[in-house]
């Protein structure tokens, strides 16, 4: 109970004691994604089960890469940059995707709605937020089994790659704790929904739940910190 | 295990109920908002008058008595103010682009200036009372007459914000800095352009006349503070610093001079060596107090720990 307490104390201490001096503009995140895609392993495919493709990855990193300005006390608006690499396929007595791989690359223009800077208090080092923005990006697939007959489709039979655009729509909610002016970190939790055209498998619409963290770095001072 | 763990909560316990604020905090004046944007001392140094949002608030220096308050001119944050030499009128610039003239003894508006020219960055009264010189965020800076209500000069040669203003103390030369990183000088007998000081690399925040307006003293977001021989057309770099520097007051011998930094840091440079404060706060103003006894006090505006009064004998002497 007393180390419950002793921590407590701490906690409303350091939040008292403000680590920002002013609010910053611009601010470059850096983080690492981790996650899953939702849904079924496998689908139903016109009276017949079929494994679907990306429900099945079981290893799924990324980085992303988020510049935000903050346009008002509310609002910011800046570009992601976003990298998910998944493997590991496994779908029980299934084996059509083994040792398959996607990677996906996403460019997302963000807008970020967050609390309010304070220069004192909880609200000078935390943020809470919730974001929305729009994907339009690549996924790069390599297929290693060789079991598609696809018609009209002429395949490489050596090299089972294939580059397919992707689009969707992103929403995440998440809270950044800032150390000082210059660093900070964050963690959110966003859900994908993105379309894949592509005719190497059927299920051509994905979730993905993902899980990031990473740290904030102030890349610019504001000049006009008085007005 | 827990030891530790105890032990290292202590600590930053510790350290953050030290902090620097705490140390000085009964050296503040009572202001509404921590975040004080300029400040200005009357000429004898006896009424301090800062920002506090969008009104001003007067104290006296001796015992932090609050003496008055000037609303109802603005409708938005204050970010400059200055007192005549005489000590009779008070101005304000704010971020609504608006310049009110007070009269500092009964704290009613005498005249209220639209510049529409952007936001009121800083201002300084002429040393003869009768002008009001202000630079905006817009580039622009206004030679204002206060007895005739009349713009005189509208400076525009500056390619970006003009953070500080100041007339020699003959009133003979005008000078304007700012973001453009060049410091113009201006002869007030034709506001003709006289003079561009290059040396600084990035956005100058704070000028100051010394030695008889022999030489000008400035520090900026480079971090740097040059001694400009005005006579000679030569300048030297004479410190450096860690941090941006935001403000610097000087006495007019040029021995003692006092600086301001964005992360807080305050360091008067004195013939023995250099008193050091360090605040939580951005330090938007520093202005040395006259004392006749020869003590050493500044008055410090802060960006999140208000108005100061500090004295040099509680700061850290370092040689």
């Amino acid at each position: 109970m007393n180390k419950i307490i002793m921590l407590c104390i701490f906690c409303v201490l350091v939040i008292n004691a403000h680590s920002q001096m002013l609010e910053d503009k611009n601010n470059l995140y850096l983080g690492y994604q981790n996650g899953f895609y939702l849904g079924d392993a496998l689908f139903n495919n016109q009276g017949t089960s079929a494994p679907s493709f990306y429900s099945n990855f079981t290893l799924n990193n990324g980085l992303e890469v988020k510049n935000l300005y903050n346009l008002t006390p509310l609002v910011s608006a800046g570009l992601k940059f976003g990298f998910l690499n998944s493997t590991n396929w496994q779908c029980r007595n299934y084996e059509s995707y083994n040792g398959s791989k996607s990677s996906t690359i996403n460019l997302q223009p963000v807008i970020q709605l967050h609390t309010k800077f304070q220069k004192n208090g909880l609200y000078n080092r935390v943020k809470i937020f919730g974001e929305i923005s729009p994907i339009i990006g690549y996924s790069m697939l390599k297929i290693r089994n060789n079991i598609f007959d696809i018609i009209g489709y002429k395949w490489n039979y050596d090299n089972f790659n294939r580059t397919d655009l992707i689009y969707g729509l992103e929403v995440g909610v998440g809270c950044e704790y800032s150390f000082s002016n210059k660093i900070g970190a964050f963690v959110n939790i966003s859900r994908q929904e993105c379309f894949v055209s592509t005719p190497l498998f059927l299920d051509n619409r994905y979730t993905f739940l993902g899980l990031n963290i990473g740290v904030r770095l102030n890349i610019s001072k504001v000049k006009r910190f008085k007005y | 295990m827990m030891k530790h763990i105890y032990s290292i909560l202590f600590l930053l316990l510790f350290i953050n109920i030290s902090s620097a604020s705490d140390i000085y905090k009964e050296a503040n004046f009572t202001t509404a908002s921590k975040f004080i944007r300029d400040a200005c001392l009357s000429e004898n140094g006896k009424v301090i008058i800062c920002t506090d949002n969008e009104s001003l608030k007067a104290f006296s220096v001796e015992n932090k008595d609050l003496l008055g308050s000037f609303r109802g001119g603005h409708r938005d944050n204050i970010i400059c103010v200055a007192i005549s030499p005489d000590g009779r009128l008070v101005a304000s610039g704010s971020s609504d682009s608006t310049v009110v003239i007070w009269d500092f003894y009964t704290q009613n508006i005498i005249k209220k200036i639209q510049s529409a020219t952007g936001k009121i960055s800083s201002m300084k009264f002429s040393p003869d009372n009768k002008s009001l010189l202000f630079g905006c965020s817009n580039s622009k800076a206004l030679l204002y007459n206060i007895k005739e209500q009349t713009l005189v000069k509208e400076f525009t040669d500056q390619k970006l914000d003009v953070t500080s203003v100041a007339f020699s103390t003959d009133g003979n030369i005008i000078a304007i800095a700012g973001g453009d990183k060049i410091i113009r000088l201006y002869n007030t007998s034709n506001y003709h352009l006289d003079t561009e000081l290059k040396g600084h690399t990035n956005w100058i925040r704070s000028i100051c006349f010394y030695k008889n307006n022999q030489c000008l003293i400035s520090g900026g977001d480079d971090k740097n503070i040059f001694e400009w021989n005005l006579s000679k057309h030569k300048f030297k770099k004479i410190k450096s610093h860690n941090d941006w520097i935001l403000c610097i007051d000087i006495t007019n011998d040029g021995n003692l001079f006092a600086i301001g930094t964005m992360s807080g840091s305050i360091k008067i440079n004195y013939i023995f060596g250099v008193y050091n404060a360090k605040l939580n706060s951005p330090i938007s103003k520093v202005i040395f107090i006259p004392k006749e006894s020869g003590l050493i006090e500044i008055a410090v505006a802060t960006l999140g720990s208000g108005l100061m009064h500090l004295n040099a004998v509680n700061m850290i002497l370092s040689k």
